[in-house]
């Protein structure tokens, strides 16, 4: 037996986001959270690449407005984890923070769990999970969200440009 | 009961276990505090372990499972009940398997 944190871990093995997806749903239906490491950058800045994320057994009540949801995807039943924006006739429509288009609608069986913690670097991020997830909710629906990371990626753009220039100046 | 692990008893995976087999691999996940933590805490097993855990059904004792793999494997008998104690053992140790209630 080898111990696999070393020698093969979740990233060596290469999960794809449907061996999540049965794993984190093989784990809460025994009513235990699931912890693993979030990949990507589409719930950026709330939810980075790296982030420890603790999904736990959905309650009906968990699944409200802006809580940030793991779901089987209904077309590659591969795992996602965005946030919910919206309800209509049952079904939940997610969307990552950091994309415009939203996911779509997923039935509540497809709904594997919700996200209560994030850790960052060995510390629980709170920010995104709170009451303010309503309005990050509703700013998403808005993409305002899309407009906030084209305004800091000009922002990087920009410094990047003075300091050559600045550079050339010497 | 008793914590002895022995080649006459009944052993089985708890209950507090993910255990699934993917890309070859086959994946366990202990549930420790009620979180399964895919970081910290996942196993998986080389060939010989996927063999003898692929037996533990909670109906055959240690001593059955000796003699299966005496037929799957090559070695001595007293090789392979060690092996299949070892295992067994620190799999015990950990919670990932219990004895089973007769």
């Amino acid at each position: 037996m080898k111990k696999t944190d070393e020698e093969a871990g979740a990233k060596e093995l290469g999960f794809s986001g449907k061996d999540l997806a049965e794993l984190v749903s093989a784990t809460v239906e025994k009513g235990a959270s699931f912890r693993l490491k979030a990949r990507g950058f589409s719930m950026s800045p709330f939810i980075r690449d790296g982030d420890i994320l603790t999904i736990s057994p959905p309650e009906a009540s968990d699944i409200a407005l802006g809580k940030v949801i793991a779901c089987r995807h209904p077309l590659n039943a591969g795992l996602v984890v965005h946030r919910m924006i919206g309800v209509q006739n049952g079904r939940y429509c997610l969307k990552g923070d950091n994309v415009s288009a939203a996911d779509g609608f997923v039935p509540r069986e497809n709904v594997l769990g919700v996200v209560g913690k994030i850790e960052r670097a060995g510390r629980s991020v709170s920010l995104g999970l709170g009451k303010e997830r309503v309005l990050i909710a509703f700013l998403s629906r808005l993409d305002f969200l899309g407009l906030l990371s084209l305004a800091r990626v000009v922002k990087h753009l920009w410094s990047k440009k003075s300091e050559v220039r600045d550079a050339g100046n010497r | 009961m008793s914590q002895a692990v022995s080649i006459h008893k009944i052993y089985e995976v708890s209950e507090d276990v993910v255990a699934r087999e993917i890309q070859g691999e086959l994946i366990i996940i202990p549930i420790t505090s009620g979180v399964g933590d895919l970081e910290d805490a996942m196993f998986t097993l080389n060939e010989h372990g996927k063999s003898i855990w692929s037996k533990l059904d909670g109906k055959k004792t240690l001593g059955g499972i000796v003699e299966e793999l005496e037929n799957e494997f090559d070695g001595s008998q007293n090789e392979i009940q060690k092996d299949v104690l070892g295992f067994v053992k620190e799999l015990f140790r950990k919670r990932i398997l219990v004895e089973k209630n007769r």
